[in-house]
């Protein structure tokens, strides 16, 4: 396996405001990999960083290219799907096809045209006469129809209903992704996209605040909802966090083992979202 | 097709004006014409001969082969390329501050295009497509015009076949048209540049910013230096291109009596009129390139690098 994207001490002010602050990360080919970060943690600026669209301090290669540098070659090698990158509404879908088709040497027409042909977009319709999520289902199709080795994703879904959110990930996992291909996606609907990711980067305050796979983050958290009886003993175990459910302490643990902890009380691997707030909250506090 | 094409292609989805706007333009004046042809025949021209303007049946085709036809060509090219030359211009000033308003900037970042090709496919939609639209409904607008009057020659009881097909005319017309194009297109560049800079640049009102800031400057030179260095360099560029081409010759035609014009036609006359040798003898011309190449530069430059957050 060799890395897609690797950054080192990546470091973005604007202004006085530092949006990235030394942030280091590594992603492997083949993977899924969620950023996840409050607002204003450097989501978008590391992916900014990534495509080649703003400068920076620090060292960063995604595909073996400097890409604020090298952006023309490296944008023949990535897509992206942004919510803010829209599609212009006087744009017909047969032309946006056919233009794909003559400017982008990675496109596959009939791929395009298969994948659009189970939508309900039809091809002599404008981008304005489309709905979002027939928008988002026509990006979705132009994109995946390029082979590319890595896709971001930067808040993709925003502003779908639930069916659309569902349906662009499920192809994008059944249609697109395989070991070949790189995933880098942000969401704030986490829960929605923990099941497909293989990695997590957390990020906040523009530091890179957990970096792990799927399996390590199953391996090494536990949240446990501690029996009332037990609370010193689970204390005194240093927890990461504690909140409340129904009633009942959760505490959730980093690197201690499961079956010490499964004396506590209820032992389950914590979701994304709760592993988030409690890395968040838990450097804040 | 190649990839540049379709970069150029996609603007005229974008801005259906671009081809459009000169081909409505064409249309309206057949319109005017038939309209006022139509009025005329009520008010029983047709019927009433030619006497009452002093004008017999024979002179009518002569008169209409030696003026009336290149006069209409060279009015044609005035109306069409003039609302061609405001079309390119607002359009210009468009053409990359849109996708930033419209936020789709991102979606053609997205793709493997560098910004030199999209900037550059943007100039050439504006400076050569423009024109070519602009001729093709020149040269459509003229053709059907003279159907026009071949009938309406054939009403009168003359002989329109001759009125039919002008290849002097129509060549003639088609030579003028190229050279002036190509001559503009040289000439006006800088301001194309300037325009394209000024629709990267501006966050909003691009109409503004594309026409304050030579202002500021003529105004600020004169009340510093009490000069007009500026404003007369801006008044040969806006409106200098004329005395750059124009013959003398062709200024004594047209102002002579149409009757008089002997040895050359009008159409060779207007062919005349744009002399090259004397436009390619310009400094300004060049000095004007360097200048359009600076601004499309720095146009490219900023698409690239601006990071607006």
């Amino acid at each position: 396996m060799s890395a897609i994207i690797e950054a080192r001490g990546l470091t973005k002010n604007y202004g006085k405001t530092r949006a990235l602050d030394g942030a280091s990360f590594s992603i492997e080919e083949g993977r899924i990999v969620g950023l996840i970060g409050p607002n204003g943690a450097g989501k978008t600026t590391a992916l900014k960083a990534i495509l080649g669209l703003t400068n920076f301090e620090g060292e960063l290669k995604v595909l073996g290219l400097d890409p604020y540098r090298q952006r023309n070659l490296l944008m023949q090698e990535v897509c992206f799907v942004a919510d803010v990158a829209v599609l212009p509404r006087w744009l017909k879908v047969s032309n946006a096809v056919d233009f794909m088709d003559a400017i982008h040497p990675k496109f596959d027409r009939s791929r395009a045209l298969n994948f659009l042909s189970r939508t309900d977009v039809s091809l002599d319709k404008k981008v304005g006469q489309l709905s979002k999520g027939m928008v988002t289902q026509l990006h979705l199709a132009l994109i995946m129809a390029i082979d590319a080795k890595l896709l971001v994703l930067d808040e993709p879904t925003l502003g779908l209903d639930i069916l659309y959110r569902k349906d662009f990930y499920r192809a994008l996992l059944s249609d697109y992704f395989d070991e070949k291909r790189t995933i880098l996606v942000t969401t704030h609907q986490v829960e929605e996209i923990e099941h497909i990711l293989t990695d997590l980067l957390f990020i906040n305050k523009g530091r890179i605040v957990l970096d792990a796979t799927m399996e390590a983050v199953a391996e090494n958290f536990v949240e446990v909802a501690v029996h009332p009886d037990y609370r010193e003993r689970a204390e005194s175990l240093r927890p990461m966090y504690e909140h409340q459910v129904f009633g009942r302490s959760v505490f959730l643990y980093d690197g201690i083992a499961k079956d010490r902890l499964s004396e506590l009380g209820d032992v389950r691997t914590p979701s994304v979202a709760d592993l988030f707030v409690a890395k968040v909250r838990g450097e804040a506090a | 097709m190649n990839a540049f094409a379709y970069l150029v292609r996609r603007e005229t989805w974008e801005h259906k004006a671009l081809y459009r706007a000169p081909l409505i333009t064409a249309v309206v004046l057949i319109v005017v014409v038939l309209l006022a042809l139509l009025k005329a025949a009520a008010s029983g021209f047709f019927s009433s001969g030619l006497d009452h303007i002093g004008m017999s049946v024979d002179m009518l085709t002569p008169k209409y082969l030696q003026v009336v036809s290149p006069m209409m060509m060279a009015t044609m090219y005035g109306i069409i390329f003039t609302v061609g030359t405001f079309v390119a211009i607002f359009y210009l000033l468009d053409s990359l501050y849109a996708e930033r308003k419209n936020r789709s900037i991102l979606f053609w970042k997205s793709l493997p295009i560098s910004d030199t090709e999209t900037v550059l496919a943007k100039l050439l939609a504006a400076t050569v497509l423009v024109p070519i639209a602009a001729l093709v409904s020149v040269v459509a607008c003229w053709l059907i015009m003279q159907l026009i009057a071949a009938v309406t020659i054939g009403l009168l009881g003359g002989s329109g076949w001759p009125v039919l097909w002008q290849p002097g005319v129509l060549f003639n017309g088609i030579a003028v048209a190229v050279k002036g194009s190509a001559g503009l297109l040289l000439w006006y560049l800088p301001i194309a540049g300037w325009l394209l800079l000024v629709s990267v640049w501006a966050r909003r009102s691009v109409f503004i910013w594309a026409v304050a800031p030579p202002a500021i400057i003529v105004t600020v030179e004169h009340w510093l230096f009490d000069s007009e260095h500026f404003l007369n360099l801006l008044g040969t560029r806006l409106v200098g291109f004329n005395t750059m081409v124009r013959d003398s010759e062709v200024v004594r035609i047209f102002g002579a009596d149409m009757d008089d014009v002997s040895g050359i036609t009008m159409s060779e006359a207007m062919n005349q009129m744009i002399s090259f040798s004397k436009l390619l003898t310009e400094p300004g011309l060049y000095g004007g390139i360097l200048v359009a190449a600076a601004f499309v530069t720095g146009a490219i430059f900023l698409r690239r690098y601006r990071d607006e957050t």
